[in-house]
């Protein structure tokens, strides 16, 4: 398996099924990964803060730093390998409460709450989520299976599943009542 | 004949709440009837066939369990799945609806795919959920 | 149940609405004064058990659209109908009220009456139960919440 590593303030999309995408330490930082199984296509997304208005200069640098004008961009890239929004599996991670370098204590639930308001006014659904805490994370997303890792810091690794039919990402047809 | 879905509670904004889950679910062909109380309820159900009805509890005029002991008492309604969403999360209650017939509880405030999951663990394969 | 309790159960109650479907953060006691000498929408509820009372809760204006947006997922710069403002307004107070109430009292059932708006001067005189700062920068907005309890026979 070749390890595609998204970085702080990065975003990576995988689009081989040997790839598997890492990301280390995410504290009060969030991951967004999402994964289109028709398509053969992950993404990975690890932010560091909610509004890029505090700095827009830093926001036109890296606008993977920020919640608003990275979670866009993730989703963009991976349409443009093929990736459908339907069919998107989406997992949440990180968001702990930790003091971080600006000693705001409150970032990682700032953090999780701009993403649950982007992702439901872009109107995709989340499937999976582990937040909060104190503890740092770490997760990765094989490509190929589209199955999802976490661990923490002292604790075994243990996959994060969809509660329920996420993974197929064919749409079952109603029943014809 | 697509999936309908009708949904009761007294606020036009939950109900739109609810509608936009249910759709962003992948139910994008799923047809909507709403009703702000079981009355309203009753007289949609008196004309046409749906596959669930998802409820709050305190309306007025008449509330989420009357509207549930109406329907578990008609031998054609009570084959209806019925998912409570409710503000009212005590135990007590969740138990009352669901001896009463309901077969979900979602309890407010949710997140949307709380919603979805007790969608897809009541209706099974007949929701696509994803 | 001391009032102080009923108090803390009501912050949390609210903390909890906002964050799970408004995605608004609650920083805690909104400054002295904050609320006053602006626009606001107000909505009141009442309930009934042990104890009834009434729940009445006003949010500044401009919190209310971005609240509005956010739970029914609407683009912030598409204004919305005032009604709609108003249903938003009422379903938090219903939302608020309920799970304060299913906090306090977990084998009881309470009936709740439907939200109405108020005219903002028309809330409960005296200082809220509950004045708390929300949003996304700190003091976005204010909401308070008046929490009237009657006392009870026997």
């Amino acid at each position: 398996m070749a390890n595609l590593v998204v970085g702080i303030a990065d975003c990576q999309i995988g689009k081989s099924p040997d790839q598997v995408l890492v990301t280390y330490a995410l504290g009060s930082c969030i991951a967004v990964t999402i994964h289109d199984p028709v398509a053969g296509v992950g993404g990975m997304l690890h932010y560091m803060l909610p509004e890029s208005a505090i700095s827009p200069a830093k926001a036109s640098e890296n606008p993977y730093m920020f919640a608003d004008t990275g979670i866009p961009l993730l989703f963009r890239r991976a349409y443009d390998h093929g990736a459908e929004k339907r069919r998107l599996v989406v997992w949440v991670t990180g968001g702990a409460q930790v003091m971080d370098s600006e000693g705001v204590f409150n970032i990682g639930k700032r953090n999780y709450l701009a993403l649950r308001k982007i992702l439901w006014k872009a109107g995709v659904l989340v499937h999976a989520e582990d937040v909060g805490g104190n503890a740092s994370r770490t997760v990765r997303l094989e490509v190929g299976s589209g199955r999802f890792w976490l661990r923490g810091p002292g604790s075994p690794e243990r996959e994060l599943a969809p509660a329920r039919s996420a993974a197929k990402g064919a749409q079952l047809c109603p029943s014809a009542s | 004949m697509s999936f309908r879905v009708l949904i009761v509670d007294d606020s036009a904004v939950m109900r739109a709440f609810i509608r936009r889950i249910i759709v962003l679910s992948g139910m994008e062909g799923a047809e909507f009837l709403e009703a702000s109380d079981g009355r309203e309820a009753l007289n949609l159900l008196s004309k046409q066939w749906v596959d669930v009805v998802l409820t709050d509890i305190n309306m007025p005029s008449m509330d989420g369990e009357e509207l549930l002991r109406c329907l578990e008492a008609d031998d054609v309604l009570k084959s209806v799945p019925v998912v409570v969403v409710s503000t009212d999360s005590t135990a007590s209650r969740i138990r009352q609806m669901l001896s009463l017939g309901a077969r979900g509880y979602v309890k407010k405030p949710f997140l949307p795919e709380t919603l979805r999951e007790e969608l897809e663990r009541v209706l099974g394969g007949a929701y696509a959920g994803y | 149940m001391p009032d102080i309790e009923w108090d803390e159960m009501l912050a949390a109650a609210t903390g909890e609405v906002l964050e799970t479907m408004f995605f608004t953060d609650v920083y805690g006691p909104a400054p002295a004064g904050a609320s006053a000498g602006e626009p606001r929408v107000a909505a009141s509820l009442g309930f009934e058990g042990t104890p009834s009372g009434a729940l009445t809760l006003s949010v500044s204006e401009p919190a209310v659209r971005a609240l509005a947006s956010n739970f029914l997922g609407s683009e912030e710069d598409d204004p919305l109908p005032p009604a709609q403002l108003g249903s938003v307004v009422c379903e938090l107070a219903n939302m608020i009220c309920g799970s304060l109430l299913s906090r306090v009292k977990v084998e009881e059932h309470f009936r709740l009456t439907s939200p109405e708006l108020l005219p903002a001067d028309a809330c409960p005189p005296g200082p809220p139960s509950q004045s708390l700062a929300m949003g996304e920068a700190e003091a976005d907005g204010t909401i308070d919440i008046w929490l009237a309890l009657e006392p009870h026979a026997g």
